[in-house]
């Protein structure tokens, strides 16, 4: 492209990203649950008519690719309608897993139907059998909470019946689901006002001309980072931790010139248990994987994952389908596909691809009846190509900030009576693996705890010769001091006086130590 | 006579107020150290006799945090915890860069000491080589026993070291933020206090009776203070532009009003409403969180120096990449050849080149019509049409700045006006502020030393916070804190500047009770707690569009700022008066619709109430404003020109 054209893309793309960008602040201003506002678990984006990704605000990447799928769903389910917003949640139609709730707005313009704007946020309780709504023992997905296929949710601006009534049965904080739920509702407002201008100032043609010049620049940019990775087929195998059962998935990425296609064949068929992967979700993982491998600068749009093409054999743990449970899918079998992915990059990239990082999000969730809380805890980031790995912080599929101690204790019953670095826990290598994390909480009142983790067996690997990162562990110390080591992926009743302690797994090493 | 002395990256700006008049001056900086630059400023402006205030904006704190010139610090935790301040908010700074790092803790592993509840205190010393301590224990907002009992013990022994506790330093709950904040104070305040103290020694008694520092707050306070909790300073810099920009904003007539700070490699913007900048409690300087308030100012990483440039898809971008002083813009001739958006404006007419930059640069039109050009061969443009499309594509960026600021604040820029200074702000306010709808835009007058201005505009502040998490229950303890919380930062004020104060501002942080953020509402100590509640609910509902009116209330943090009154104000300026006939030259101008005739006006020839439309090309020392067609101007009393369209 040359000419004019040229000046004017980098203005729409700089609206495009801005609109995006203004629905995520708005969504996290507004909204009420610490999920959403302190630990960013939200996604916003804009749409062509046909559903293709135009920009998008994400603050964490297994959103990345994952969003499209929403609006697909709703299209193809529903359509569009003036005044309309949509509801979808439902893993297997368009969602990932079910705390993702994504609320998808037609935007409308003289009666044209010009693009979609969409946010996803992470909702702390939407029902199921445990507070949290991940359930450690989930074998199908009814286990897990309320399961919403796409629905027309809200019409003129209010929540319609249909679909609130029984959201809100099901959770087990209503009040703090509404909030979170207008805050979506408003974020969305915004976005379609702000792209209506945008299409009013272009014009329809010159919008619709405009958007598909800019995935066109996405296609170019991610054409020139494949182009600069060499031709080849390039092969990685790890594990999920089910017990004492690995159950592998497998990759084969090829790289043919502008091209890239990831082959997931070879990986093991859905398990009941709670960490089946939708395909949305390995997408979003290819995608993460694609980008640190190459260039991150890579603008999030549809045109930019053109040249990237994905086999998922249905029915596996990356492509699971109905009934399968998938709660853990989105948070733990997604760090595993995206160090496959990385794993098989770093035979094209070893200038650029870390040894793997802690691959696990340690989910902690606590509750009762009167409270549900959640987070996820960092680990040791691999060593890296020209330095060591980081202590102490997120990497892969999530980026969620922890919330503060003072915070924790004025709220929940129970004490934090350790956080800090696990010492000596990242591999050795010439470039170190970043250490993990020790976190240790005494419980003050009785409450369900539910964990999942992994890389609790098989250690984060390392690169070059560099050694794998330690294992994570998870320990209940008894009131009565004794000590239990439970299993990664677990739910137990806890007691006043009991403690929990997790140590986070270190990153593998890169080279030779 | 009062002086406000500003010291930027490359020149020290003066502004002295003899009661009718101001002189402007401008020196070079001094980094090794800038306060023989500030004489030397003084010594420029000086009349008959010492001036009794000199206010003062520096970037001493700023540039030692930018350095990691600190001290060597030793922090004091609790056990268990002391990677605390290394994990932070345990997330990382790049989504997709696995390469872009975290800032490390200025504290290294080594010098953090945690220590539990029955520690043997007597026997408990710092490292021979600590240059100061930060003792930061968890829960201490609401109990600094264990804090002072430390600070005390080891101030008997160390009495040179500063020791700093977080309650004193914070006093907010969220332990990172807090100790951190802390530990920044410990780090930068031996610098601080060292270059104030050489300050002070060069200034007092011979140019000034008395020295005020600005803070982040956009508030005056004594060097001492200053050094004391010397986090407060890190944006003394642009706080004097804001608070100018604030004032003359009111004295137009506007009730909202954006700043807009655009210099060689970055611009400020910030968001200002009733003539008060809008204040946040925490920001992230440099990677380091800081708990303090400073106003909210936001940075795109985008100025005059930045440089166009084509990316792999083929777009064209301008920035962050700038050409800085050295080597500079291609037209400032000292070896530049990449094209920046000075040299946009150069190539387009707008910066007029025989007006000079800076005083004795000669630019090169030539130069920067030729880097522009070779841009435009490679994007299959000509000259003229690649500088617009850089204008256009830096002007796409600060609209995206601007409308983030606003919507963060669930305010609209349409309402607001837009005050421009810096170099190069008067060359895009105007094209900005139309594409976001803007009322109108403001170019002052003494852009060039506009934050040096702003210092004498601004007023002495002392700020206090405590955070206490009260709920309905504990409502009655809420006034009685408030008062307790009032007096005490009215004596520290009066302590610390002086007897007079005009106005005290006491507010609440609010929140529902499960909610993870807050809204800060006024509250003083005599209502009650259904006023605060009340507030509160109206307060969220206009920012975040609903209110829980059923769902209990918390009461997070109380908030106390007193303030004295400002040297000047905008209505005791002195109003302008023509240096002499307007002889407007006629220039070739390019614009997105072609080529015009646009009046070139030196900005010293107008007066009060001067009217005149666009295209115009208004020429001041360190300054251009672009007028496009289509648009008029006009003069106030002041010189300050607002254009509307």
């Amino acid at each position: 492209m040359s000419g004019p054209r040229v000046i004017d893309l980098e203005v729409a793309r700089n609206h495009l990203a801005g609109i995006a960008e203004e629905m995520g602040v708005v969504l996290r201003r507004t909204s009420f649950s610490p999920n959403i506002k302190e630990r960013a678990d939200c996604s916003a984006a804009v749409f062509t008519p046909d559903g293709t990704m135009l920009a998008q605000a994400e603050h964490i990447p297994v959103h990345l690719g994952a969003m499209p799928a929403s609006v697909q769903a709703v299209l193809e389910s529903l359509g569009a309608e003036p005044g309309v917003q949509y509801a979808v949640n439902d893993p297997f139609a368009g969602g990932t897993h079910l705390n993702d709730l994504t609320i998808v707005r037609p935007v409308f313009v003289g009666g044209t139907h010009v693009a979609w704007v969409a946010n996803r946020a992470h909702h702390a309780d939407v029902g199921g059998e445990a507070p949290g709504s991940m359930p450690a023992h989930a074998t199908t997905v009814d286990q897990e909470g309320i399961r919403i296929p796409p629905m027309a949710a809200v019409d003129d601006g209010r929540w319609l019946d249909q679909f609130l009534v029984p959201f809100l049965e099901a959770t087990r904080s209503p009040a703090e689901r509404l909030g979170d739920l207008d805050a979506q509702l408003g974020a969305n407002e915004v976005a379609a006002a702000r792209v209506a201008e945008m299409v009013e100032r272009e014009g329809l043609d010159g919008f619709s001309r405009l958007s598909g010049e800019l995935l066109g620049y996405g296609e170019r940019r991610m054409a020139a980072a494949l182009r600069r990775l060499p031709d080849g087929l390039y092969r990685f195998r790890d594990v999920m931790e089910w017990g004492e059962v690995d159950v592998p998935i497998e990759v084969a990425v090829t790289v043919d010139g502008e091209m890239l296609h990831a082959d997931f064949t070879g990986t093991h068929a859905q398990i009941p248990a709670n960490f089946n992967a939708v395909e949305a979700v390995t997408r979003s993982c290819l995608y993460y994987a694609v980008r640190v491998a190459t260039d991150p600068a890579i603008p999030a749009n549809g045109g930019a994952y053109r040249p990237i093409t994905l086999h998922a054999p249905e029915g596996s743990i990356v492509a699971a389908r109905p009934p399968a449970a998938v709660a853990a899918g989105n948070v733990e079998t997604s760090q595993r596909i995206a160090d496959v992915v990385l794993g098989a990059l770093a035979q094209a990239a070893p200038e650029r691809v870390p040894a793997a990082s802690q691959g696990t999000m340690n989910n902690v969730l606590i509750g009762n009846d009167a409270f549900a809380y959640y987070e996820t805890v960092a680990g040791g980031q691999g060593g890296r190509p020209t330095k060591p790995g980081q202590s102490g912080i997120h990497t892969g599929m999530t980026n969620t900030r922890n919330t503060p101690i003072e915070s924790l204790e004025a709220h929940y019953p129970f004490r934090i009576r350790r956080y800090t670095l696990r010492r000596a826990s990242g591999g050795a290598g010439l470039h170190p693996g970043g250490d993990g994390i020790e976190r240790e909480i005494e419980f003050l009142a009785p409450a369900t705890l539910s964990l999942m983790g992994e890389r609790r067996r098989v250690p984060p690997w390392g690169l070059g010769g560099g050694r794998p990162g330690a294992c994570g562990e998870d320990w209940l110390i008894a009131r009565d001091g004794e000590r239990r080591r439970l299993p990664g992926k677990t739910t137990v009743e806890v007691e006043p006086g009991d403690r929990l302690v997790v140590l986070t797994p270190g990153g593998g090493g890169w080279g030779e130590p | 006579m009062s002086l406000g002395i500003d010291v930027g990256g490359t020149f020290t700006d003066v502004v002295s107020w003899d009661g009718s008049q101001l002189h402007l001056a401008k020196t070079s900086s001094t980094p090794r150290d800038q306060s023989v630059g500030v004489a030397e400023g003084c010594r420029l402006v000086a009349g008959d006799g010492a001036a009794a205030m000199l206010m003062h904006g520096t970037t001493v704190a700023t540039n030692a945090l930018l350095e990691r010139a600190g001290c060597r610090v030793m922090l004091v935790t609790d056990a268990g915890f002391e990677d605390l301040v290394e994990i932070g908010r345990q997330a990382r700074p790049s989504l997709y860069d696995p390469n872009r790092d975290r800032a490390d803790a200025l504290v290294p592993a080594h010098r953090r000491v945690g220590v539990d509840g029955d520690f043997d205190l007597e026997n408990f010393d710092i490292s021979a080589d600590t240059e100061a301590v930060a003792i930061g224990f968890l829960g201490s907002y609401s109990d600094p026993a264990r804090e002072r009992e430390v600070a005390e013990h080891l101030r008997d022994r160390h009495p040179g070291v500063p020791i700093l506790i977080s309650y004193e330093v914070s006093g907010e709950f969220r332990e990172f933020e807090r100790i951190n904040t802390t530990i920044l104070s410990a780090y930068l305040g031996p610098r601080v206090e060292s270059y104030l103290g050489r300050l002070t020694e060069r200034v007092v008694p011979s140019y000034a009776d008395r020295v005020l520092v600005m803070r982040s707050s956009g508030g005056l306070v004594p060097p001492a203070d200053a050094a004391r909790n010397a986090a407060s300073i890190l944006l003394s810099g642009p706080a004097g532009g804001v608070v100018a920009a604030a004032e003359v904003g009111k004295a137009l007539g506007h009730t909202r009003v954006i700043s807009f700070d655009m210099g060689g490699t970055s611009t400020d913007v910030c968001r200002i409403e009733h003539g008060v900048p809008e204040i946040g409690f925490e920001r992230t300087l440099d990677g380091q969180v800081c708990r303090m308030p400073s106003i909210a100012v936001h940075t795109v990483g985008a100025g005059g120096g930045s440089v166009g440039w084509i990316d792999p898809g083929g777009a064209l971008r301008v920035g962050p990449r700038s050409a800085g002083a050295v080597p500079g813009p291609a037209c400032y001739d000292r070896g530049g050849t990449e094209p920046t958006v000075t040299d946009a404006n150069v190539a387009l007419g707008r910066i007029d080149w025989r007006a000079g930059l800076a005083g004795s640069l000669q630019l090169r039109p030539d130069l920067a019509r030729a880097a522009v050009a070779s841009l435009g061969e490679r994007l299959g443009l000509d000259g003229v049409a690649t500088a617009l499309g850089m204008v256009r594509v830096v002007e796409a960026a600060m609209e995206r700045a601007i409308r983030t600021v606003s919507v963060e604040e669930g305010a609209d820029p349409r309402e607001a006006a837009l005050v421009a200074f810096g170099g190069a702000g008067g060359l895009h306010a105007v094209g900005l502020a139309r594409s976001l709808d803007m009322r109108s835009v403001i170019v002052p007058p003494a852009a060039g030393v506009f934050s040096a201005l702003g210092l004498l505009l601004s007023r002495p502040r002392w700020d206090r916070a405590r955070s206490l998490l009260l709920r309905e229950e504990e409502a009655d303890r809420l006034g009685p804190e408030m008062q307790r919380l009032i007096d005490q930062t009215l004596e520290e004020y009066r302590a610390a500047i002086g007897p007079n104060v005009s106005e005290v501002v006491s507010q609440v942080d609010v929140r529902y009770l499960g909610q993870s953020h807050e809204t800060t509402v006024s509250f003083a100590p005599g209502e009650g707690w259904g006023t605060l509640t009340e507030r509160f609910h109206r307060a969220h509902r206009d920012r975040n569009g609903f209110a829980r009116p059923g769902t209990p209330i918390e009461a997070v943090t109380l908030r106390v700022a007193a303030l004295g009154d400002a040297e000047i104000g905008w209505s005791d300026l002195p109003e302008v008066r023509p240096s002499g006939p307007a002889e407007p030259e006629v220039v070739a101008v390019f614009t997105d619709s072609g080529e015009v005739e646009a009046a070139a006006i030196e900005r010293s020839t107008l007066g009060t109430g001067d009217r005149f439309s666009g295209p115009a090309v208004i020429r001041e020392p360190e300054a251009t404003t672009w007028v496009p067609p289509g648009c008029s101007a006009s003069v106030h009393a002041t010189g300050a020109i607002e254009v509307t369209w």
